[in-house]
């Protein structure tokens, strides 16, 4: 697995507030999805976000959303599991769609409701403009989200540096990367270092919150810069910028499904894009 | 004999720099994905879809502040902007890809800012993050929301601006100062540039606290106005009472209450003789079509004027002639606004309007 | 006899900012083939002169340097910045801190190919690499998911793997527990035995060491004070992790006069049938103690063995799945973190993730302010004798994360003294201290005992154990497996063949009267 933070040191700091946090990470897996070349799949997340964004109106935010729910399927990973890791986004465009409603008065009125002096009514414009935001909005995350749980960060590294990504550049993803879990357990463990001297985040007031806060931030950060100084001897010690370029160990092709991918889902969302402009 | 010291100047990043960059965007897309689900979080203690996270919306910008601190060369903050992006997409960020562009802009605001001001100091890292931390809320807008209320937009853009402020700009200030106190890494090495940094920050230190709380002082003045302001003149609630819109060739489209015009009210009998129904003349009181019309200055070539209906249904008018015409009145019924057209027929006489439109 | 690999000649360095050089006149050669090791008190340059070898000194780091560091017979000036990496390989002493991928291959490969070699090279050499360190099977691990020891088996391959002619380590074991440290020995010297290399490893604990030695470079104030073959080595070095105060020295185990009797027999803190789990199964089951007022108890075993997860269900951060903790008698499991530190007092390992004020003095009187009820006033005082009792007073108005890790280690401990809770838990509180301030908290600990408190110290030292603690409670995969009073935990541990947890010297067969002159 890729992150196991429900593991024995990550889950640390998960525990409790775990329910809050879907864990929007790498899932391992065969399908087909995770076997496309990282960077196909990034080119299909571009356009695709493009789609969304350029589509006018809600029904073509509907034909895109169905798609979604195809390529969920496609990764293995079911519609079922869309909405559930996804629930929050549900509530959150339900609530979009409220206040668009109650915002906008365009086009017919579909239903009113007097309450004294106060007056509820939907509107066509308004349902309308709502639907397309709230399906934009779950357009992009969804499909983000796919792709984050479909791709391997280390492969779309190596991928985007073998494609001509500066591997400096590149190395700095993956650096940063590899340090995620250590920085979860230094997490959990400053805050267990808080409570044991006696710190709770509950019934604080303003002005001790923001201190709190710095006693968390303070020693993450000069922790995580004293490793600096190491890692850079390490890194220039193993040739680390000593040429402009590297050469790299596995092999990462194009395969045919990669190619096809390539050339029809574009002009698939071009054709979808001319059909709903 | 001192033996010159060989830099390493083949890149404009060093290695060590990268690598600032790197940690900190790490630890930054971790903290980030958590105050994330926190702003989401308050949104649904507030009841509201989106805004009441803005009060934390500065701590996603104190890390491109440190890294720009702590690096000082333009285009860190740019790096950790983009690099923290990513990471926060992987991490699990509830804003998907979006979160790599919103992130990217403000770590380009806080190079151009500090590239501006041409100092690194309480100030311009007030500016910077209030600034970069008000982007976020304008890249979303620009992504998703392009027809929310203006003053809605300009609402919760200042609650970020204050956090960035205070929470990016001061607050990040205040951690780099120890930081740099700390030396966690050789600050000294390489062009000597941070040793003076620290000197810097040292010097300014006496008049710290006073800008500090100045700038505090200020802000919140300009928030609590702001907001007063909001509320008191500009806010308007969906509910109170049927709006309508006047739009076309107008000087200025508007949209507008029947209460707006209290002072024009006037009364007119009038008989409705309509092909089906006939209603005998009786007593209505409203605002004349005409006053509301003369408030947003048709254009000049302007001839017609159409009523529309919130079920759609359309009626044309001649618009020189409303203009002369005290007998048409705009009135409330229930909670919708009625035509009153006493010179015309019955299917003049529109219902439940909702749109005035000239052309 | 071959030209050296390393031929250093009169070399003296002074950082900026500095007036005294980290290394005054040092002459040194390194033979192919050799395994050389350098020793020292901290601070007496021999992590300079590893620098300098390896070539970061003076790239990197800015500062007067006179005389000549040669490798092969060039100047390591005349190399360009990085053009030794391929030639000198560095591993450094925190494993965190070396690794910069995500896989194991990947971080094997990155040497080579930063140097472009062609893949089919790569793969050759990440094999070889890894093979050498008896660690193929980690192949296709994820970095984060290793042991400190495969970490440090990882960066000593991915060092291996540009085929250097030396190879620099620089305490490598300081940051491991003893099973970890004794993995890491080996493949050392498994490498002196198998491969054509240079070994040149700093490291201040010897006893390990020393059997695969071909020389011994032993340092002082940036000067060479010895360079001798290892043989004779036991009449002149003494270990510094050794340098216990002489009347606790090894030996003095037991009911001594260093561990005062429990006065009560009413155990203080009780742990009934733990079990502790996260999502992935149990990493705590079955643990059953009574420790009484008045002991000192080590807590022992490798990491990831529960101590941590212990520690942190005593004072409630993490739930128990299963089981209670008793203070004095009283039911505490249902508690808050923040009450149950009022009763006990807790350092950790790392001190900088407990760091948090800006001045030594706020530091110390943080849990203080939230954790006792006394007025601020005789807080201060109190703060204040504990400070000059430690020696930190000079450094009260400063930030602490400036202060050396010795220093932190006993700021944390004061600031929790400060409050004086009952029962003290420390994790490795006596690392980075020299005699005398090992003598000043081992002091404090023994007042804290001859008071009725009660201390729990996680302690990787197993001479310290023997000296200061009356029992020990070894933990392993999650249990409880040795609890018992100190002469009978080393007999246990024997039997359980965890020697590397016994305390040098120790032999079963001669343990009353063991040669103990070997080591002090």
């Amino acid at each position: 697995m890729m992150f196991p933070n429900r593991g024995k040191r990550g889950s640390f700091s998960s525990t409790g507030l775990k329910g809050l946090f879907p864990g929007l990470t790498y899932v391992e897996g065969a399908s087909l999805l995770h076997h496309l070349h990282p960077l196909v799949k990034l080119v299909l997340l571009i356009c695709f976000t493009l789609a969304v964004f350029t589509s006018p109106s809600w029904q073509g935010g509907l034909v895109l959303f169905c798609l979604l729910l195809l390529s969920y399927r496609m990764g293995g990973l079911g519609p079922g599991f869309f909405v559930r890791k996804l629930r929050f986004i549900f509530i959150f465009g339900l609530m979009i769609l409220l206040v668009q409603i109650l915002w906008t008065r365009e086009g017919y009125l579909l239903w009113q409701l007097d309450l004294g002096r106060l007056h509820l009514a939907v509107w066509s414009g308004g349902l309308c403009d709502g639907l397309g935001v709230v399906l934009r909005f779950i357009n992009v995350i969804g499909s983000s989200y796919l792709f984050v749980a479909t791709t391997d960060p280390n492969r779309l590294a190596y991928a985007l540096m073998k494609a001509g990504l500066p591997y400096r550049a590149g190395f700095m993803l993956i650096t940063a990367m590899r340090f995620i879990p250590l920085f979860r357990l230094e997490l959990a463990l400053v805050k267990n270092a808080q409570m044991a001297k006696g710190i709770e985040l509950e019934g604080l007031s303003p002005r001790l919150l923001i201190r709190v806060v710095k006693y968390l931030l303070v020693p993450l950060v000069v922790s995580a810069l004293s490793k600096v100084d190491f890692l850079t001897m390490s890194m220039e010690s193993r040739a680390f910028g000593l040429y402009p370029t590297r050469s790299y160990v596995s092999a990462q092709a194009l395969s045919g499904k990669d190619k096809i991918a390539l050339v029809s889902i574009p002009l698939g969302l071009l054709l979808f894009y001319c059909i709903f402009s | 004999m001192e033996k010159e010291i060989r830099k390493n100047k083949k890149y404009y990043l060093s290695n060590r720099d990268l690598l600032i960059v790197a940690v900190l965007s790490g630890i930054g897309g971790v903290i980030s994905t958590y105050v994330g689900y926190l702003g989401n979080l308050l949104n649904r203690v507030f009841g509201v879809p989106f805004g009441a996270g803005q009060f934390v919306s500065g701590l996603h910008v104190f890390w491109i502040i440190l890294a720009a601190g702590l690096i000082r060369k333009p285009g860190a903050a740019t790096a950790a902007g983009l690099l923290k992006g990513v990471i926060e997409l992987f991490t699990g960020s509830s804003h998907g890809i979006a979160i790599v562009l919103v992130s990217l802009m403000q770590g380009v605001i806080v190079d151009v800012i500090l590239l501006l001001t041409r100092r690194h100091n309480l100030v311009s890292y007030m500016l910077a993050g209030g600034i970069a931390a008000a982007s976020n809320v304008l890249t979303f807008q620009l992504l998703y929301f392009s027809g929310a209320p203006r003053t809605y937009i300009l609402f919760i853009s200042l609650i970020a601006l204050v956090s960035g402020v205070l929470l990016a700009g001061s607050f990040g200030s205040s951690v780099l100062e120890i930081v740099l106190q700390a030396r966690p890494y050789r600050i000294d090495a390489g062009t000597g540039q941070e040793t003076d940094a620290v000197v810097e920050t040292k010097g300014g230190k006496r008049i710290l606290p006073h800008v500090r709380l100045a700038i505090t002082a200020l802000l919140l003045l300009a928030f609590s106005s702001g907001a007063v302001y909001y509320y008191a003149a500009v806010f308007e609630p969906p509910w109170t009472g049927p709006v309508c819109h006047v739009e076309g060739a107008v000087e200025k489209p508007d949209s507008f209450q029947l209460s707006d015009f209290k002072q024009y009210e006037t009364t007119v009998t009038a008989e409705l003789k309509g092909t089906v129904t006939t209603v005998p003349a009786q007593d209505y009181t409203g605002v004349p079509l005409r006053v509301i019309l003369q408030n947003t200055h048709p254009l000049a070539g302007a001839k017609t004027l159409v009523v529309t209906a919130t079920d759609g249904y359309k009626v044309e008018f001649e618009l020189q002639k409303v203009l002369a015409d005290e007998q048409i009145l705009l009135i409330r019924e229930d909670n919708t606004l009625r035509l009153i057209a006493a010179n015309y027929p019955g299917g003049h006489w529109v219902k439940m309007v909702n749109k005035l439109t000239v052309e | 006899m071959a030209k050296p690999v390393v031929s250093i000649v009169d070399l003296s360095f002074t950082y900026r900012g500095s007036e005294i050089p980290a290394l005054n006149k040092v002459d040194l050669q390194v033979n192919p083939g050799e395994f050389l090791t350098i020793t020292g008190a901290s601070g007496c340059g021999k992590s300079t002169l590893v620098l300098c070898v390896a070539g970061f000194i003076p790239y990197a780091f800015p500062g007067k340097m006179e005389g000549l560091v040669q490798v092969l017979g060039k100047d390591t000036k005349d190399y360009p910045a990085g053009g030794l990496s391929g030639i000198v390989g560095l591993v450094q002493q925190d494993p965190e801190a070396q690794l910069c991928t995500l896989r194991v291959s990947d971080e094997v490969a990155f040497g080579p190919e930063n140097l472009c070699m062609p893949p089919e090279e790569i793969n050759e050499r990440v094999d070889f690499a890894l093979e050498a360190v008896g660690a193929a099977k980690l192949r296709n691990r994820q970095i984060h998911t290793l042991s400190g020891g495969e970490k440090q088996r990882v960066a000593i391959a991915s060092v291996l793997a540009m085929k250097p002619l030396l190879v620099v380590l620089d305490e490598p074991t300081a940051s491991l527990d003893p099973r970890c440290t004794r993995e890491v020995l080996e493949v050392l010297n498994r490498l002196r035995r198998e491969q054509p290399l240079s070994i040149i490893v700093v490291e201040h604990r010897l006893e390990k060491l020393l059997p695969i030695t071909d020389r011994l470079v032993t340092m002082e104030k940036g000067k060479i004070t010895a360079d001798r073959a290892p043989g004779d080595y036991r009449k002149t070095y003494i270990p510094p992790r050794m340098c216990l105060p002489e009347q606790m020295c090894f030996g003095d185990t037991g009911g001594s006069s260093a561990v005062p009797e429990p006065r009560q027999n009413r155990p203080i803190l009780s742990v009934e049938n733990l079990r502790v789990g996260y999502e992935d199964g149990d990493v705590l089951a079955a643990v059953n103690f009574d420790l009484y007022p008045g002991e000192t108890v080590a807590v022992m075993g490798d990491n990831g063995s529960g101590k941590t997860t212990l520690v942190s269900a005593l004072l409630g951060m993490v739930k128990p799945r299963e089981g209670r903790v008793l203070y004095k008698g009283t039911d505490i499991t249902g508690l808050k973190v923040t009450r149950r530190a009022r009763d006990m007092g807790l350092t950790f390992q790392n001190p900088n993730h407990q760091l948090f004020e800006s001045t030594v003095f706020k530091e110390a009187s943080l849990p203080s302010f939230f954790l006792s009820d006394k007025p601020a006033g005789e807080t201060e005082r109190v703060v204040d004798t504990l400070l000059e009792r430690f020696e930190l007073l000079e450094y009260r108005q400063k930030n602490p994360f400036t202060l050396s890790l010795g220093e932190k280690k006993r700021l944390t401990l004061v600031s929790v003294l400060a409050y004086t809770p009952e029962i003290l838990i420390l994790d490795e509180p006596l690392v980075g201290q020299d005699r005398k301030r090992l003598h000043l908290l081992l002091q404090a600990l023994r007042e804290h005992a001859g008071q009725g408190g009660l201390t729990l110290m996680v302690c990787h030292e197993p001479a310290l154990a023997a000296s200061h603690c009356r029992r020990i409670l070894f933990l392993d995969n999650g249990r409880l497996v040795v609890y018992a009073g100190v002469q009978e935990a080393w007999r246990e541990l024997a039997r359980l063949g965890r020697e590397e947890y016994l305390p040098p010297g120790y032999l079963p067969a001669v343990k009353e009267n063991g040669d103990r002159n070997d080591v002090s």
